[in-house]
């Protein structure tokens, strides 16, 4: 992985009070501060250039988010859909995925992160401490990736010992990094899980242009089981191409290769979505990338995704593949219908409270028995 | 600002500094100055070197009267020293708005000139010079028009013509001067809605980025060029058969799930009232069964089709396609 170095830091007159901050800072001595007053007043100067999208990276804005940390995840309108939740402890992400959806999502080009952590975690313990007989599954990579920052944040330090401490809820952390050394002597109590999105080196190399080699991910996860932690997997973007059986197929053996599937707690499937805008800023931003080749349909939220017997033959072969070198763990489909699992899996969840109540169960977390 | 007769040879009519008007061979200004003369004087920029004073407006009158072969014309000559070149382009600017909608090509050549002759910056730009021009104040609005001062030729005037929409002329500004030159005769030959000529587009693309061609190379197959060409389609026939060849050729498994269920459809034989419509994009079995009647018997006989229908092998095969 490209470690992230930013041209300068513009830091927020609020996020001084923060210790973090200046934590940070240490961290990234020698890049250019300033302090700014107003986050919106910078975006005409971030979104002038040309490739605004590329250039607003170099910008490291450190500021608090005044808003709600935690949301469910987008996949909640899904047909079937496995009742995630979702924490935004930065907006952005380095690691120049060609289909990241970022690119379309983010109104600011700059890399965010948000210094008032303390907040995060004091809103999360409020939500999850008001139901104690629910479960939460709460990952952090949805508008960042987990750990590609935790370099310079080290915020796994605080979130890891911090899930801990809450019964009824476990964290996901989700990667395409192999930057897992602060996790390493963290007390989890079995409250966290690191996952890695895998995809063959192929689709790395031309599509994933500054994360960790297949390998590296690997590498990192079983060191992840050897400290203990459980670790998941999200073969999530699933990228249709000739010859894309052949590639996945080793990466599956790849897999079971580098960890122990008995400390795999599941596997996700999803094939490539993403919008009709994206497609457009994808073409312009990486025209050689082979992700607007697929032959696509609308579908749902107006997203772009392959044709369904494309998906179901995709989905299938991978859980067979699964199957054959590790019958024991859990596949699931991420942001799919049922009809969908119906073809591919052969049976589907008979509703999103059953997968979610699946998942739960997986996730390890024991409530306490009179909730 | 002195107003005297000039004579057309002290005029140097191939400096466009301050030129707005995109289309100067105007048969309606020619007839109206071979009418009347001309009403309103020119506005030029005094200029010491002989045949040398700067057409500020009236480009389309002293061409007119040009062609005309008139001698002189009635004009207002501003003194170089008393404005800066920007105030003379908006003295420009501000007739030409005053008694016309510009055109999108105009509005571009506006832009263009403020922000790379006279240094005007991209804020001022989106703020003032885009609502003056009844544009929205936005940057990528701003973007769209500044590129279309790269179009070519050809397409400036499909886009004049009303032939081109402002869309797809963007779209097409960016890529290369060959590349434009090759898909403007394509453009040319067909009538296409804006919407259309977006997917057309788009389609043309991706099959080019799939191929490792080029969007005149797609553009100019065999197979196109020949739906161009065919005397018997009217041009809007052309447009749409060229959108249908290329969303096949984009979308072979969804078309061949479209015909094969379209080919079982035929096989139950059903009277033109019953449609039968599957999920656009086949993502789920569901199908949609409509009949239109205007009387009982009309309704019995219908869903007597229908039972027969039901034993067909080819219902079977309807739902099979998914």
């Amino acid at each position: 992985m490209v470690p992230y170095c930013p041209e300068r830091i513009l830091v927020h007159e609020e996020s001084w009070k923060d210790a973090t901050t200046r934590e940070m800072l240490e961290r990234l001595r020698g890049v250019p501060t300033s302090t700014i007053r107003d986050v919106d007043a910078l975006l005409p100067e971030l979104r002038a250039a040309p490739e605004f999208r590329t250039a607003g990276k170099r910008t490291l804005i450190l500021t608090r988010n005044l808003g709600s940390f935690m949301k469910e995840c987008p996949g909640a309108g899904a047909e079937i859909c496995c009742n995630y939740f979702v924490i935004n402890y930065a907006l952005n992400c380095h690691l120049e995925c060609t289909y990241c959806v970022l690119q379309a999502f983010l109104n600011n080009p700059a890399l965010t992160i948000y210094t008032n952590i303390d907040d995060l975690m004091r809103e999360v313990e409020e939500r999850v401490r008001r139901s104690p007989g629910r479960t939460f599954r709460i990952g952090t990579g949805e508008t960042a990736d987990s750990l590609a920052l935790d370099d310079i944040t080290f915020y796994s330090l605080r979130l890891v010992p911090f899930f801990r401490s809450l019964p009824n809820a476990v964290l996901e952390l989700k990667t395409k990094s192999a930057q897992v050394a602060n996790l390493r002597a963290l007390d989890h109590g079995g409250h966290t899980i690191v996952s890695w999105s895998l995809n063959p080196d192929r689709v790395i190399r031309n599509e994933e242009f500054k994360t960790a080699t297949l390998g590296e991910r690997l590498g990192a996860a079983r060191r992840c089981q050897e400290w203990g932690f459980r670790v998941g997997f999200h073969f999530d973007p699933l990228i249709y191409y000739k010859g894309w059986e052949r590639d996945y197929e080793e990466v599956v053996r790849d897999l079971f290769r580098y960890v122990d599937p008995d400390g795999v707690c599941w596997i996700s499937l999803g094939c490539l979505r993403f919008t009709p805008h994206l497609k457009d800023i994808v073409r312009r931003r990486f025209p050689r990338s082979a992700v607007p080749q697929g032959e696509f349909v609308p579908g749902h939220h107006g997203k772009l995704r392959y044709f369904r017997p494309v998906r179901d033959e995709m989905y299938a072969k991978m859980r067979a593949w699964i199957g054959e070198n590790a019958p024991q763990v859990f596949v699931y489909l991420c942001m799919e219908n049922r009809a969908v699992w119906e073809r591919s899996f052969g049976r589907a969840p008979a509703s999103s409270s059953e997968l979610a109540e699946k998942m739960d169960l997986l996730a390890g977390v024991k409530l306490p028995e009179d909730s | 600002m002195i107003l005297r007769e000039v004579p057309l040879t002290v005029i140097d009519f191939e400096d466009e500094t301050y030129r707005i008007s995109e289309v100067l061979d105007l048969v309606r200004m020619r007839s109206s100055l071979q009418a009347v003369g001309l009403i309103n004087p020119v506005v030029l920029l005094e200029c010491a070197a002989p045949s040398a004073h700067k057409i500020v407006c009236g480009f389309r009158r002293l061409h007119g009267l040009r062609q005309l072969g008139r001698a002189e014309a009635a004009g207002r000559l501003l003194q170089p020293t008393d404005f800066s070149p920007l105030e003379v382009f908006l003295k420009a600017l501000w007739d030409n708005l005053s008694h016309r909608q510009l055109s999108p090509l105009e509005a571009a050549r506006v832009l263009f000139k403020l922000k790379h002759q006279w240094g005007v910056e991209d804020e001022a730009l989106v703020t003032h010079f885009l609502p003056l021009l009844g544009l929205s104040p936005h940057r990528n609005v701003l973007h769209s028009y500044l590129s279309l001062h790269r179009l070519h030729p050809d397409l400036r005037s499909l886009l004049n013509a009303g032939d081109l929409a402002l869309s797809s002329a963007g779209r097409l500004a960016e890529a290369t001067p060959e590349v434009q030159a090759g898909v403007a005769p394509v453009l040319a030959a067909v009538r296409l809605s804006a919407n259309l000529q977006r997917k057309v587009l788009e389609l043309a693309e991706d099959l080019a980025a799939i191929s490792g061609g080029t969007l005149v190379e797609v553009l100019n197959e065999a197979e196109i060029l020949e739906i161009a060409g065919d005397t018997c389609l009217s041009a809007f026939q052309k447009g749409e058969k060229i959108h249908a060849c290329l969303y096949r050729r984009r979308n072979p498994r969804v078309s061949k799930a479209r015909e094969t269920f379209l080919a079982e459809k035929k096989k139950l034989s059903l009277p033109g009232t019953v449609r039968l419509s599957p999920d656009p994009f086949f993502e789920s079995p569901r199908l949609r069964v409509e009949f239109d009647v205007a009387s009982a018997e009309a309704f019995r006989e219908t869903v007597e089709v229908l039972g027969r229908t039901c034993r067909a092998a080819s219902l079977e095969r309807l739902f099979q396609i998914w």
